[in-house]
């Protein structure tokens, strides 16, 4: 898995490419946890690319929730496949996190902030 | 009835390669996508946790996975050594809970029991098998 990522003037974005696994979640852990250690607190996860998810992957999104939520800021996921979303949904996951379409509307959620 | 079957290394990298097996598998046997999907996902945590946490990612132990119809339920079976975790008496926390905790575990018999439709555990000699249901 790779991740890409982007700055942007109010939040970054963390785009993993390929599957988000056991075998791959510690590149998303420390991914995260750098924008963390640079005060970054708005993180917007670009799905577009991403072709799996197990609970490894999204248990990395889930232990830093509360931290991001706490410095004021959160995750916003977008481009989600519908195999991507149907993992959040058996968790009911998607209830407690912010799934948008699109860029454009990543750059609204930031912008309420 | 038609058994596939296939032995995994019990490296994290084996992984994407049993998520191939069971696609592959499933797809012949005419499961449906999301159905398969799911499937997939539910076998791929059955073997992380046993790669990860029964067998401590150690390379020169394996898992035997097998796949199978009978009549109108499908069945995944795991096999491995050593004494199995109680995975059929699992009771899942909250996702709350699991949030507040800020815990990474716990997840993957959450969607493996919310997946299937029966878990069974058959012990044998100095052997186990997970046998996954799912009813088609």
């Amino acid at each position: 898995m790779q991740i890409r990522e982007t700055r942007h003037d109010t939040y970054s974005t963390l785009a993993p490419v390929g599957d988000l696994d056991a075998n791959s979640s510690m590149q998303m852990d420390d991914a995260i946890q750098q924008q963390i250690d640079s005060e970054t607190y708005n993180l917007h996860i670009d799905c577009a690319e991403l072709e799996y998810i197990s609970s490894a992957g999204l248990g990395v999104f889930i232990s830093f929730m509360e931290e991001l939520e706490n410095a004021g800021g959160k995750f916003v996921f977008s481009n989600m496949a519908d195999n991507i979303l149907q993992v959040f949904k058996l968790l009911g996951l998607e209830s407690l996190v912010t799934v948008v379409n699109d860029r454009a509307e990543v750059e609204k959620e930031y912008l309420h902030e | 009835m038609n058994r596939a079957q296939y032995t995994a290394f019990c490296s994290k990298k084996s992984l994407p390669k049993i998520r191939a097996f069971v696609e592959s598998e499933l797809r012949s046997l005419s499961v449906q996508d999301t159905m398969t999907h799911q499937l997939v996902l539910a076998v791929d945590e059955a073997c992380a946790n046993s790669i990860i946490h029964h067998h401590a990612c150690d390379e020169n132990s394996s898992i035997l996975l097998s796949i199978s119809r009978h009549d109108d339920e499908l069945r995944i079976e795991l096999t491995d050594q050593g004494a199995p975790f109680p995975i059929n008496e699992y009771r899942p926390s909250d996702i709350r809970d699991i949030i507040k905790k800020r815990n990474k575990g716990g997840l993957g018999i959450f969607l493996i029991t919310k997946i299937m439709d029966k878990v069974e555990v058959i012990p044998g000699e100095g052997m186990f098998t997970y046998r996954f249901t799912k009813f088609l």
